[in-house]
């Protein structure tokens, strides 16, 4: 499933994760992620798309391995940026210092810190909002925060774990492009969790989807359509009926083999 | 607070005390029973006069001061041990819940055999009156800080002592102020008590003095100042409390 020949920035072979319990999250899941490169996980709720950001992430362990840029990941890593589907800034902290968090936790502080969270807070558009707290910043904005927080610190990988699923229609379209248009000017690989159709196929290169309990590898799409893509335009359309099949959403059963992807 | 709700609020204390001093100056009832207002106001010019009065209240204050520290530290250094060790908690939590079912003042006689009628018997009294809420307070700020922002913290590389100082202690410090308040409260009710059970200086002194010379205008005046001053200390900590606290998402802060 190599990309293109690409180099691959994140690898995982044979991934899977069980529970002291028994219930497996995902099987045997396998993928390679190419720099610079939007990929979208797609499913059902209990599918286990979360829990496998959680295991790339480090802040679960599962079986398998995982190399990024070849070096194996068996834990939390300062290079895997994860961005949660809640803002979880610290209420005590103003906007800009919640911003800052990341970096001060990596030991970057005055002047450097100070210029690089100011330059992160206008490309989220917070400009003006530093200093207000986190109880006076709406759903949106807080999201944002937790975006330049993430990024400030430059990972090489950015995990979302359905990011915008909290937030209404139009600010989650907004972010959308927020995101968008950060990743045009980083080009940072990320890798995003959704279970909003649309939203992977504005925004991604390729989605794997995922289906069933234990969540396995249903099928992997490539989206071709140039960015910044037309809402609603009728390539996408194709695609999300087919997403929809594979799914099983539409009432009638069709393999994915079948329907001839 | 609007002025209508300030003139609301000052209406019934004001009508208490002109019934209440003119009773008192046409002999409803008998002045060694209930002194009238003006009374209670000659005695304390008098004994700030005299000395007398700021003494007795250096004295209580500074009971009040050294066993709050000694309940605050107590209450702080158990508190956060059992709130970051399981083990310690498992083994020594339990044993303080038990402690708890105890009215802190039941221990008073005990306290007086152990450390003598003198200072120490107080000072432990109250340090043991304020203790127990900082202690409740502060285990339950540190078991309830949210699993979530911790997760954030490890996400950016926080080991745990940086976890601890960026995001655990910021936030249970409200859960702990609200013990400070609770055990400053408590603190009043145990000074009063310890200087009840004998004591030859002091606001509580002065209660209990009072009654023992059949002149009740010094028991009130000594009421009317644990009043004054008691609501004095709680004012400080809720203005450290809007201080501090001033990012909490929650209706006025504590009020």
């Amino acid at each position: 499933m190599a990309s293109r020949g690409e180099t691959a920035v994140l690898a995982a072979v044979d991934l899977s994760r069980t529970f002291p319990n028994g219930t497996a999250a995902f099987r045997g899941l396998s993928f390679r992620i190419a720099e610079g490169e939007i990929v979208g996980i797609l499913g059902t709720s209990g599918c286990g798309k979360s829990t496998l950001l959680r295991v790339i992430a480090g802040l679960d362990r599962g079986e398998g391995s995982i190399t990024l840029h070849g070096d194996q990941i068996t834990g939390l890593s300062p290079r895997i940026g994860l961005v949660f589907q809640e803002p979880r800034l610290m209420p005590w902290l103003t906007v800009k210092q919640n911003a800052a968090f990341g970096l001060s936790a990596r030991g970057v502080s005055g002047e450097e810190r100070e210029r690089r969270v100011r330059a992160w807070l206008n490309l989220v558009d917070l400009e003006g909002f530093e200093d207000l707290y986190p109880k006076e910043c709406s759903g949106g904005m807080a999201q944002r925060v937790a975006l330049a927080r993430c990024l400030a610190t430059r990972p090489e990988i950015l995990l979302l774990d359905e990011p915008f699923s909290s937030l209404d229609a139009f600010t989650r379209m907004q972010l959308q492009d927020v995101l968008f248009s950060i990743w045009e000017e980083l080009r940072t690989t990320l890798i995003l969790v959704t279970h909003d159709i649309d939203e992977a196929l504005y925004l991604c290169d390729r989605i794997l989807v995922l289906r069933g309990q234990p969540g396995t590898l249903a099928c992997e799409m490539r989206v071709e359509l140039p960015r910044p893509r037309p809402r609603g335009h009728e390539e996408l359309g194709r695609l999300k009926e087919r997403i929809l099949v594979i799914l099983d959403l539409n009432g009638h059963h069709v393999t994915a083999v079948e329907y001839n992807l | 607070m609007t002025l209508k709700s300030v003139l609301l609020g000052v209406l019934l204390p004001v009508l208490i005390l002109l019934v209440w001093e003119t009773g008192s100056r046409l002999r409803w009832w008998q002045p060694n029973i209930l002194p009238g207002p003006g009374d209670i106001a000659q005695y304390m010019v008098e004994s700030v006069r005299d000395g007398s009065l700021l003494k007795n209240i250096g004295a209580t204050v500074s009971r009040l001061a050294v066993g709050f520290l000694l309940g605050l530290g107590a209450g702080l250094i158990f508190g956060s041990v059992t709130g970051f060790s399981r083990l310690i908690s498992h083994l020594v939590d339990p044993f303080i819940q038990g402690m708890r079912a105890i009215p802190s003042i039941a221990w008073a006689p005990l306290f007086l055999i152990w450390l003598g009628i003198g200072e120490a018997s107080k000072v432990a009294l109250i340090a043991l009156g304020v203790f127990f809420p900082i202690y409740l307070n502060l285990v339950a700020g540190f078991h309830g800080v949210d699993r979530k922002l911790i997760e954030v913290g490890r996400v950016h590389g926080l080991g745990s002592l940086a976890l601890i100082s960026r995001i655990i202690l910021p936030a249970a410090l409200p859960a702990f102020l609200t013990g400070v308040r609770g055990g400053l409260g408590l603190g009043w009710m145990f000074v009063v008590a310890a200087e009840l059970l004998g004591a030859s200086r002091g606001l509580g002194f002065l209660l209990d003095y009072g009654q023992n010379i059949s002149r009740p205008e010094i028991t009130l005046s000594s009421i009317l100042l644990f009043a004054i001053l008691g609501k004095l200390t709680d004012a400080l900590v809720v203005a450290l409390q809007r201080r501090v606290l001033s990012w909490q998402d929650t209706l006025g802060v504590a009020r």
